[in-house]
């Protein structure tokens, strides 16, 4: 831990020593990292669970495996692998830190905006699916539209309004009548 | 070659449903492609649910369309804006950009569309011979060979994965956990279901990558908000190639099929390892290796032919042992499973005309993309200006509608939901997600191998030697763990030679 808390104090110090823009790249290095030993220490949390969770199944006997067993099997060797990373991670920058994933974009610098926009993107997508249950596709198709492009901010109501009125139809249309898809009509219809 | 089980997969390949599926295949790959941002993984997986409306030829044919689609696509804003649409156009950015800054950027991309399309017809050639005879060494395959097989891929991939070996593998084991819920194959008991009924049926592998891929990537494009793009005009004359630029091209398209086939058939992620691998031959073989990285038309047209070329090689192990080795063979695995297909070495015997009618599907693929790109091409790129939040509103609806469609079942969009956020959160904590998707396919083929074997095992614990080819797995296994680092280990322990074997030359050449 202590080499964990000088490899952050050795980035700081790098940053403050580039004039231009590398203390933002300081900043976004120091929370990828505190992001990460969450998202870890989570995973942690969950394989122990998955491992503790197998143990309440029949074990049965080496030549006869049952229920437990290969959950077992694959939850201690996730419970070892996570505990591998949180060791490396603590013990200072990997390759597995620093290079890029291959399809990362998501991984670029957002700053909190970003965060927020896709917790109300997600919490659009659950109203989506409450809707789904309660008004039907179509009310619900026409909401998750609108409030994507409420989110984008980048068009007068009326366009936003329009288009989502067409992708309700147009949902309708391909899955309803096209492929025959049986979707939930609520109390709408 | 039996002309009636030809004429039955032709008949097959022009049903209503292939050739729909095949259309718009092609077409949303080519979008893909072209569109920074979704992935073709990610495509693949929002259409999975709809390949369930059409039949096997039309599902497999719709889904590989878009993956060889994106291949094409990607190339395209990679050499006009160097902007890789895809992963494995980044190293066809490099000189094609440099082509398109001298004026060259048409030619450069038909280069890389004819030469897609040779990889992919010399692809699916070998493909047509090498599926069937892995598939009669298959064949005689029992648990114990397609435990050890199914272990060897998920390691073999973890070790070429984004990231360290151990987080790749806690990755795909993660998948194999999440394969586990549902009822238990052996006993029939229920395992982590948690009292909620849907989980009994286990998790739909159409949810996992739609959730994992699609909406993960959407949830970034939010994130981020990407933005608009100038595209270069690009007209129909400046598509023709020069003589010159034609004839130092066709050894990189052929050298580059090889390599892309080749790196298809081993685990990991081919499209993008076979075009650094093709790039690294060309600059070496190279008469003119001062033009690479300026504008060197072998540099785009051995990649590109090389990606195009590793996507017919990854169907080899898909369809001959029915063991995907990367993540777009473990989406077509979860299509062929959703049309009750099962690919593996009895599927070319017991099923001869939908083996045939997938590789002359994917053979179509690549005509129509030839046919689609090279006069299209101004039109592609214009997509670039289809305003982002429109386009961002109808694949969110398309992949929440399709998530349902797929079982009529509400509690399986929630699962998206879930997926995508744990895909965000992978990107975010750079955990690869490839290994887990294999994971969570090779999952079942795993555990019930794992109890085969031990019942045949006897509680042997030398039983393996007996089985010589899960023997050969199991050995390629730990070379895959241990091979790299007792590379490391060699290199670091000769480093110190080299300063001193340096001045020894230098003390000898005086």
């Amino acid at each position: 831990m202590r080499k964990a808390v000088s490899w952050r104090r050795e980035l700081r110090g790098a940053a403050e020593r580039v004039p231009t823009r590398a203390p933002l790249r300081h900043l976004r290095a120091v929370s990828a990292g505190r992001y990460r030993v969450i998202v870890i220490g989570l995973l942690l949390a969950t394989s122990c669970l998955y491992t503790l969770y197998a143990l309440a199944y029949p074990l049965g006997a080496i030549t006869r495996p049952e229920a437990g067993t290969f959950p077992l099997i694959i939850g201690t060797a996730l419970t070892i692998a996570v505990l591998v990373v949180l060791v490396r991670d603590a013990a200072g920058p990997n390759e597995s830190t620093l290079l890029a994933d291959d399809d990362d974009v998501a991984s670029e610098p957002a700053g909190v905006g970003g965060e927020v926009r896709v917790l109300l993107f997600l919490l659009n997508l659950v109203l989506y699916v409450l809707l789904l249950d309660t008004a039907g596709q179509f009310i619900a198709s026409f909401v998750v539209v609108l409030v994507v492009l409420l989110l984008a901010r980048s068009r007068p109501p009326w366009q936003q309004a329009l288009f989502a009125i067409s992708m309700m139809i147009g949902s309708y249309l391909i899955f309803e009548v096209l492929l025959n898809v049986p979707l939930p009509q609520g109390f709408t219809f | 070659m039996d002309f009636s089980l030809l004429s039955a997969a032709l008949a097959d390949l022009f049903t209503p449903s292939a050739l729909i599926g095949l259309l718009v295949g092609t077409l949303v790959g080519s979008l893909t492609g072209v569109l920074p941002g979704l992935g073709a993984v990610g495509a693949m997986a929002v259409l999975m649910p709809f390949s369930v409306s059409l039949d096997a030829t039309g599902a497999i044919v719709m889904l590989t369309g878009v993956y060889i689609g994106a291949q094409y696509g990607g190339s395209t804003t990679a050499i006009l804006l160097r902007l890789p649409g895809e992963s494995s156009s980044v190293i066809t950015s490099i000189d094609g950009f440099e082509m398109t800054k001298r004026g060259r950027g048409g030619a450069a991309l038909a280069i890389s569309a004819i030469g897609s399309f040779v990889a992919g017809t010399l692809s699916v050639a070998a493909l047509m011979f090498a599926a069937p005879a892995l598939s009669d060494v298959a064949i005689r395959f029992s648990a114990p060979e397609f435990l050890t097989l199914a272990v060897l891929a998920l390691f073999a991939l973890s070790r070429v994965a984004a990231g360290s070996l151990a987080l790749s593998l806690a990755a795909a084991l993660l998948g194999v956990a999440l394969s586990t819920v549902g009822v238990d194959p052996i006993s029939g008991l229920p395992r982590f279901t948690f009292g909620i009924q849907e989980l009994s049926r286990g998790l739909e592998t159409a949810t996992i990558a739609v959730g994992l891929f699609g909406l993960a990537e959407i949830l970034g494009s939010v994130r981020s908000k990407r933005h608009q793009f100038d595209v270069a005009n690009v007209r129909m004359r400046d598509l023709i190639p020069s003589r010159e630029e034609v004839r130092r091209s066709g050894a990189p398209i052929l050298r580059g099929s090889g390599i892309g086939f080749l790196f298809g058939l081993m685990p990991g992620p081919a499209a993008v390892l076979s075009t650094y691998a093709s790039y690294g031959v060309e600059r070496r073989v190279s008469k003119r290796k001062d033009e690479f990285g300026r504008g060197a038309v072998e540099g785009v047209a051995g990649p590109e032919s090389a990606n195009n070329a590793a996507s017919g090689g990854a169907m080899v192990p898909l369809l001959a042992l029915g063991i995907p080795f990367a993540a777009p063979t473990a989406i077509l695995l979860g299509a062929l499973t959703l049309q009750d297909v099962a690919p593996g070495p009895l599927l070319i015997t017991q099923q001869p005309v939908l083996f045939l009618s997938i590789i002359l599907g994917l053979y179509a693929a690549n005509i129509v993309l030839l046919l689609l790109n090279l006069p299209l091409v101004r039109i592609f790129t214009l997509l670039l200006r289809v305003p982002q939040d429109f386009l961002l509103a109808g694949i969110v609806l398309v992949t929440l509608v399709g998530t349902y469609a797929v079982r009529n079942s509400i509690f399986d969009v929630y699962v998206v939901i879930a997926m995508g956020l744990l895909g965000h959160v992978m990107i975010r904590a750079r955990i690869p997600r490839a290994p887990m998707i294999l994971g969570f396919v090779l999952g079942a083929v795993i555990e019930t191998s794992f109890s085969q074997t031990m019942a045949l095992s006897g509680g042997d614990a030398f039983y393996l030697l007996h089985r010589p080819i899960a023997l050969v797995f199991a050995v390629a296994t730990v070379l895959v763990l241990v091979a790299p680092m007792l590379l490391g280990f060699v290199r670091r322990w000769r480093a110190p030679d080299i300063p001193e074997r340096r001045r020894e030359e230098a003390h000898e050449t005086e």
